[in-house]
């Protein structure tokens, strides 16, 4: 019996990383949502040979990418095949190559951090991301943005994708035994505390928090902020700045495993993102699952992922984080948001990161 | 009644990360006193200085790129009524755009000069991009590399004061082709002169290098050549203007190391001797120095000279002034076009060329 | 895998509101059981998963040592200590213990108080890898269903996070065939390595779905 079903490749290049954060798990969700819609014979490739299936199925079980880069790379000559080149092929993140090669090709653009903010950049980063990157948007037949913010961005850089760009918006997927796990773990008492995603990268914008532990209105606060994620060495030189006395409302989590995130988020009353640019911001949405409403940097796709879940700041005044900060703790703002969030969050679900796909590959 | 309009500016996020903007949207002015680099200091005061034609004041974006597009433009907007215009100065990384604004680029000059690497790179990759802006402020670059060009005229705006510049002293010049460090230190060794001690020549050629008019392999023998000519005839003056830093590097050796290579990569062979009448000064004279010469000056400029950093007056001190030009970097006629606002006189525009090519 | 051979039995409740006990699949001993608590009328008062590490478990042959349970209840204990509990296996709904005398621990509520204590207590990566030697014979179902070449990649992959040189796959792959070293034993030697001391890992426990030695 053939299959009828149209084809589609996806380049799993990103899922080669050791660890998946970011486009990896991006990639992820991708595979697991047209999984789910199948109404696509869904094929994997890398550098144009293709993957076996169950090796990638596999891969997304395992949540790792060490078995599947090890599989790839130990392809007996017998199981190497070329991707038939009419069989349209999507590129879950950049081309890395000059595109052109298959007969229907599209790939994902994140943002445009690279181009429109090259000093948080190493130039042989921005490089790799941009010298290509107009051929690359020319050799798609369709460029999929994954958020409206990054599909502006890229229309206002890029005018000649009008009309040829589509959001591609992803989801959160936390595991099923997450819930029961975290039912059945001990109480978490530290405090009342709000999860801050930032780093020391100038563009994840923690100093704007620290800066702002100085306000008399949240030094007055009981509220700890638990920052999650890898503590870095240069974040010493940022608590220097902190006075003595405030230091202890700062608790850096460093790197921690997903279940653990998930606890934390849980626990805590909100979330701050005080980033100044982000292509989507997932762990918005993350928080948002969760219940947690989500104060935000009024900036890139935070209002179309946060939406009415959120308060907003301008991510350069401290002035603004207080007032935000201030409404978001006040209890009956706080539950008229926690009622939006849940139902924010799930506006992005698989089916509709699968349609655009979809609809894309059905209408070649 | 039409509303009152109103111009936009913003700079590069690398002069911002030096500082720390308290809200993303400031009056523009408030920047001039910030630890911001001199170039921008320059720069931005030349657009203030020009913006008294705008009914509003002149508003400072930090970071246009965070809102491109939906609710964020839309809160940006609301922040900056009757903002029409935007100009983005740029030190060639990148340029910002606001949509729904006319949107302009002023390619300041980073220790003088934009490197030319730095705009192919930037055409290269954003052809598109700069295709939107409406047009360049004080320059005429023809953003026409490897295939992709970018036609953008030019909007002139006239320097309106002197910027200060320190009395320098004048070094010899020494060059050993061999040994580029020796030949640094023996500059370094001879005793510098005072400026003044220029009055005792005939005439004085005052070059004011740009690092890449200096890295511009056609410029090389006309350096090799003026200044073999000095050596044989040391009535005259050569002054060397070295580019000032770009901010990144420290001191002042990388100027001086860039000249020594360009001079030694000249095919004209150069007298390993200390000349007489050829200096050196690390950055330009000051006025107070060129007002107190009573000798002919002829200036000699490079296309991308900041001709915006002094008026139209002050170029009136000099006797004649050339200008280098690169057909490949810039376009001639709007460059002439923009060159003779800036300068307010006559000039002569000397492509440069390799030596036996014809026009 | 073969047919679910199920297997329960409720342990303590505890003041603090806790039931704990062990349930497994014996045919599939790292596939956690979902389990619920039932009390004398059928409703069920709490609801976990048996994948927590016992190691009086692991002395048993029959369980790998991950196969216990603590479930938080979602009524007050006490009045159930003699009106007894069923532990019941949710997919099947088999009852897998009944027991109507529980045993009480006089173990009151320990909320965790720093970020430290909240990541000691992660389920979900090992505390140790010494809570993997009663993994062995899981192991060595890998290692004779994918060969010994294959065990050792995974394992590398698995400890170290990257892939095995031809130097580890040789020494180790002559030991494991002599039977001079176990596949467990090669999951501690990679763990005691330098290279894994100077950039420890967390290590994913064997019940989560990212273990890489499960068959199924």
């Amino acid at each position: 019996m053939t299959n009828s079903k149209p084809a589609l490749a996806i380049e799993i290049g990103p899922m080669l990383e050791d660890i998946w954060t970011g486009i990896p798990v991006f990639t992820r969700r991708l595979v697991s949502a047209l999984t789910q819609d199948g109404r696509l014979d869904l094929r994997f490739v890398h550098n144009y040979v293709e993957i076996p299936v169950d090796a990638v199925r596999s891969a997304m079980v395992l949540g790792t990418g060490s078995f599947l880069r090890e599989r790839y790379e130990h392809l007996a000559m017998s199981e190497r095949r070329i991707l038939d080149l009419n069989t349209p092929v999507l590129y879950p993140s950049s081309k890395s190559n000059l595109g052109g090669i298959y007969a229907r090709e599209a790939s994902t653009v994140h943002d445009l951090s690279t181009l429109v903010m090259p000093e948080n950049h190493v130039e042989a980063n921005v490089a790799y991301h941009m010298d290509h990157f107009e051929d690359e948007l020319e050799s798609n037949e369709l460029t999929f943005a994954i958020s409206q913010s990054t599909d502006a961005a890229l229309q206002t850089a890029f005018p000649n994708t009008a009309g040829r760009t589509q959001l591609l918006y992803q989801y959160v997927d936390w595991p099923d035994e997450f819930e029961v796990l975290d039912r059945n773990s001990p109480r978490i008492d530290i405090g009342r505390y709000a999860v801050v995603i930032g780093t020391v990268e100038p563009r994840k914008n923690l100093s704007l928090l620290i800066d702002a532990l100085s306000h008399p209105d949240i030094a007055a606060s009981e509220i700890k902020f638990v920052i999650i994620g890898k503590r870095g060495w240069l974040v010493d030189s940022f608590l220097q700045n902190i006075p003595a006395h405030l230091r202890g409302r700062l608790l850096f989590s460093g790197f921690v495993s997903d279940f653990i995130k998930y606890r934390l988020i849980k626990a805590a009353e909100f979330m701050i993102f005080p980033s100044m640019y982000e292509g989507f911001g997932i762990p918005a949405l993350e928080a948002m699952s969760l219940g947690k409403p989500v104060m935000a940097a009024m900036t890139s796709s935070f209002p179309e992922v946060v939406g009415e879940g959120g308060i907003y700041f301008d991510p350069f005044s401290v002035t603004e984080f207080a007032e935000a900060f201030a409404e978001i703790i006040n209890p009956s703002r706080a539950a008229e948001l926690a009622a939006k969030v849940l139902k924010q969050s799930s506006i992005f679900n698989p089916p509709r990161m699968a349609a655009p796909v979809v609809e894309w590959v059905c209408s070649g | 009644m039409r509303a009152a309009r109103r111009l936009i500016v913003s700079v590069p996020g690398r002069e911002l990360q030096k500082i720390r903007p308290s809200s993303s949207i400031f009056p523009a002015e408030q920047l001039l006193d910030d630890g911001i680099s001199p170039a921008l200091r320059d720069a931005l005061g030349l657009v203030l200085h020009h913006s008294s034609e705008w009914e509003q004041p002149t508003l400072l974006v930090a970071r246009p790129e965070i809102f491109p597009g939906g609710e964020t433009l839309s809160w940006l907007q609301n922040r900056i009524p009757g903002a029409t215009t935007h100009v983005a100065i740029s030190d060639g990384s990148a340029v910002k755009l606001i949509p729904g604004l006319k949107n302009h680029v002023f390619f300041y000059s980073f220790g003088n000069g934009i490197d030319e690497n730095v705009l192919k790179t930037l055409v290269r990759r954003t052809s598109r991009q700069l295709g939107a802006l409406r047009s360049q402020w004080n320059s005429a670059y023809a953003l026409r590399f490897e295939g992709k060009n970018v036609s953008l005229p030019t909007t002139a705006l006239a320097g309106y004061h002197n910027p200060l510049i320190p009395d320098r002293p004048l070094f010899k010049l020494y060059l050993d082709k061999g040994n580029i460090a020796a030949s640094m230190e023996t500059i370094s060794a001879i005793p510098a002169i005072d400026s003044a001690r220029l009055n005792s020549y005939s005439q004085i050629t005052y070059v004011t290098l740009t690092h890449s008019l200096l890295g511009a392999e056609k410029f090389r023998s006309v350096l090799g050549k003026v200044v073999l000519e000095h050596f044989f005839d040391d009535s005259s003056a050569l002054v060397f203007a070295l580019p000032e830093t770009d901010g990144k590097t420290q001191g002042v050796s990388p100027s001086l190391e860039a000249f020594l290579t360009a001079a030694r990569d000249t095919t004209f062979p150069i007298p390993k001797l200390a000349a007489s009448n050829i200096f050196l000064s690390f950055g330009e004279l000051s006025d107070a120095a060129l007002d107190v010469l009573d000798v002919p000056v002829m200036l000699w400029l490079s296309d991308d000279t900041a001709l915006w950093r002094h008026p139209p007056s002050y170029y009136q001190k000099f006797e004649s002034i050339r200008v280098y030009f690169r057909p490949g970097l810039m376009r001639e006629k709007q460059f002439n076009e923009m060159a003779a606002i800036l300068l307010g006189r006559k000039f002569e525009l000397s492509p440069l060329r390799f030596p036996g090519s014809s026009r | 895998m073969g047919r679910a051979v199920l297997r329960g039995h409720l342990d303590t409740i505890t003041v603090s509101g806790f039931i704990e006990g062990w349930a497994l699949n014996i045919s599939a001993p790292l596939q956690p059981l979902l389990i619920g608590i039932l009390d004398g009328d059928g409703a069920e008062i709490a609801r976990g998963r048996a994948d927590r590490f016992r190691p009086d478990l692991s002395e048993n042959a029959l369980s790998p040592g991950w196969n216990g349970f603590r479930v938080r209840a979602s009524v007050s204990l006490l009045d159930y200590r003699e009106r007894g509990l069923s532990l019941c296996e949710c997919a099947s709904q088999k009852v897998l213990h009944q027991s109507k005398k529980i045993k009480l621990l006089e173990e009151h509520d320990h909320a965790l108080t720093s970020i430290e204590e909240v990541i000691s207590v992660d389920p979900t990566v090992l505390l140790d890898i010494e809570q993997l030697r009663g993994c062995e014979s899981i192991l060595g179902q890998f290692l004779h269903a994918k060969g010994v070449e294959a065990f050792i990649r995974a394992a590398y992959v698995y400890v170290l996070g990257r892939s095995a040189d031809r130097e580890g796959i040789g020494l180790y792959g002559k030991l494991l065939r002599q039977a001079a070293l176990t596949p467990f034993g090669l999951l501690r030697t990679l763990a005691d390595s330098d290279e894994f001391r100077s950039r420890p890992r967390q290590l994913i426990v064997p019940t989560m779905a990212g273990f890489p030695f499960r068959l199924s």
